[in-house]
């Protein structure tokens, strides 16, 4: 894991970045939760970053899909206020230093090697994960269970989309009715959503969900025990 | 970089280009500029499409140089006065799918690009190339047969031309380019040292039977001319074309779909007497011949089974109300479609067009075959397989969603 920026010797610390895939930075803009990234870096000073194939991507799909019509505006101003960053040289360097350009090498060799096998947006974003070994935030399945199939190296906990909006509810950005504000439209938009909040409401389900995001110190919420085989949790520290 | 000039001398929209390689037109703009880097991810796909190496790609832009000049070899060719941007962007199409055929060639440890130029060489090996170009076109065609196994049987090949050129490593493209005279070309796809070639037949305003014949034509220049000329074009109304390799395509097709004793073992097995045909028996010829009617009537009068006046009156015959009555593939794809596909998953007569602007391609069933195993045995995720069929992860899901075994989300 690459260091945090003063870091106290023996003292936990929180990954200085998740990297974020397509399929969660499309969830968090339709369901306009980017404060969710907002929290990462402010309470927890996890910066979220994306790969430029993600940028691309999502990008063409705001612009394109007419389920995300008219969304494109915030994808923007989260780029232009670095709640979301770009993984390029400026973003490392104040983490990692001279390595910075080192390790974006080792990227787009990782990328363009799983390129083969997931697309190219799951392809960048899972290399970025594995080379500076931090977690990634992704929906899709599909791609990690290819690349463990693999004997890739998928740092944990994989983020899902409702990892960050349960942490929101834990630590109290979001409440009950917000977090099933969130359920009911991405349910109006056919998005995917977990077994436990498909047929009930995000109050029902969530003693059956288990965040793999948990603050270290606001009382738990969802699931004790792990219910799936990638349910891992990393406890996370305030700044 | 390059890409600003490549782009221009290939005759290129960028807007196209940026759609072809899925990135906002912007971004696109910024690489052409030297604004920005090219991305990695975007490399390979770009040197597959454009006929690039990698490293050119990238290398700074020359200080004096004329856009002819950096016109890689396909698209030099396609500024062709008769090719217009439709047609340009069609092979751009084409060349993106071959790059994602060459991938799924790699996931399934086939080598596509091999076999083909093992069949190709088998054929050509020891052929007399000064012998007249119509009869090396006979005689390769006779190989061509042997090969496929065609030279047993005396049957119509029509319906098994495209699955045997593809187990060959051929890629067969069929596809509507609307308002094109282009009726067919050949041309090669793939990344760099994994190249094969892609035959296409234009659909607009074309009839299987015609297209049997034109693929086959572009079978005869993947086999003999590819090698020297990055893209053969053939347009309607050329037929009287006279060069070597249009003359002995020509008679590599014909040969290939009808030699002379399939020819005769149908009228035999019909009872046909050549001097007294009718529309109906006509119909039924060009129905087993998988031919059009003029050139079962253009073999028949090479071969001297009918006269100089035979052959024009029967050229006159309208065959084609009977011909549909006797041939489903003289209906028109729609209806084809229909009728043929009524008990096929609904993508094979629906699902299988990809669209980029206002271009749209008719991906081959057995490709999307592919792709949809590949995802199910686990080896491909399901974003790569959008991106395999040229489409956004929506698209693919609402499309195939049913088809596919895995979750994706949870």
């Amino acid at each position: 894991m690459i260091p945090s920026k003063g870091v106290i010797p023996g003292k936990p610390s929180n990954p200085p970045f998740i990297v974020i895939d397509t399929s969660v930075l499309l969830q968090l803009v339709a369901t306009e939760q980017i404060t969710l990234l907002r929290m990462l870096r402010s309470e927890f000073g996890i910066q979220p970053i994306i790969v430029s194939a993600v940028e691309s991507e999502t990008i063409q799909i705001l612009a394109n899909h007419p389920k995300f019509v008219g969304k494109q505006e915030q994808f923007k101003k989260a780029c232009a206020n670095y709640t979301i960053r770009l993984t390029d040289r400026e973003t490392l360097t104040g983490t990692v230093g001279a390595d910075a350009d080192s390790l974006l090498r080792l990227i787009d060799s990782d990328g363009r090697r799983l390129h083969q096998r997931v697309d190219r947006g799951e392809a960048y974003t899972h290399a970025a994960a594995s080379v500076l070994n931090i977690p990634v935030a992704t929906n899709d399945m599909s791609a990690v269970i290819r690349l463990l199939k693999n004997g890739e190296n998928v740092p944990v906990p994989v983020v899902r989309f409702w990892d960050l909006v349960v942490l929101g509810r834990q630590i109290g950005t979001l409440d009950d009715s917000n977090c099933d504000g969130v359920r009911k439209t991405l349910a109006k938009l056919q998005e995917s959503l977990p077994p436990c909040f498909r047929a009930q409401s995000f109050a029902a389900g969530l003693p059956e969900f288990y965040p793999r995001l948990v603050d270290h110190e606001k009382p738990i919420v969802g699931a004790r025990d792990p219910k799936e085989k990638l349910d891992n949790q990393r406890v996370l520290f305030r700044r | 970089m390059m890409l600003k000039e490549i782009i221009k001398s290939a005759q290129l929209k960028p807007e196209f280009c940026a759609n072809l390689v899925n990135v906002p037109i912007a971004e696109f703009s910024e690489w052409m500029d030297d604004k920005k880097q090219i991305p990695d991810f975007a490399i390979p796909e770009l040197s597959a499409v454009l006929g690039v190496s990698e490293k050119d790609l990238l290398s700074p832009k020359p200080k004096t140089s004329s856009n002819s000049n950096l016109a890689p070899a396909i698209w030099f060719k396609l500024r062709d006065n008769r090719i217009g941007e439709s047609e340009r962007e069609f092979v751009g199409l084409v060349r993106r799918l071959g790059f994602s055929m060459a991938q799924l060639d790699g996931i399934n440890s086939t080598r596509n690009s091999s076999r083909w130029a093992a069949t190709a060489q088998s054929i050509v090996s020891g052929l007399d190339r000064s012998a007249p170009p119509a009869l090396q076109g006979r005689e390769a065609a006779t190989r061509f047969r042997s090969i496929a196994n065609w030279d047993h049987g005396q049957q119509g090949i029509g319906e098994l031309i495209r699955p045997m050129l593809r187990r060959f490593g051929l890629v067969v493209m069929e596809s509507p380019i609307t308002k094109s005279t282009l009726e067919g070309c050949c041309f090669e796809i793939g990344g760099e040292g994994d190249k094969r070639p892609c035959v296409f037949a234009n659909t607009y305003k074309s009839t299987w039977f015609r297209r049997n014949e034109i693929i086959l034509h572009e079978v005869c220049h993947a086999i003999f001319d590819l090698a020297n000329d990055p893209v053969s074009l053939d347009f309607t109304g050329e037929q009287d074309n006279q060069t070597v390799s249009e003359e002995r395509a020509r008679s590599f097709a014909r040969a290939c779909l009808v030699p002379r004793s399939v020819l005769t073992h149908f009228v035999n097995q019909m009872g046909l007497k050549w001097d007294t045909l009718s529309v109906e028996q006509l119909a039924q010829l060009v129905a087993q011949a998988h031919v059009e009617q003029r050139v079962v009537l253009g073999l028949a009068h090479e071969h001297g089974l009918i006269s100089d006046e035979m052959r024009d009156r029967y050229l006159a015959f309208d065959c084609a109300q009977a011909l549909r009555h006797v041939s489903s593939h003289a209906l028109t794809t729609r209806e084809f479609l229909q009728k043929e596909a009524a008990d096929a998953p609904k993508w094979i007569a629906e699902n299988r067009n990809t669209t980029l602007r206002t271009r749209r391609l008719r991906l081959p069933a057995g490709y999307v075959q592919q792709v949809i195993e590949a995802t199910n045995a686990g080896e491909i995720s399901r974003g790569k397989a959008a991106e395999m069929l040229m489409m956004d992860r929506y698209t693919f899901a609402d499309r195939f969603g049913e088809l596919l075994a895995e979750p994706a989300l949870v």
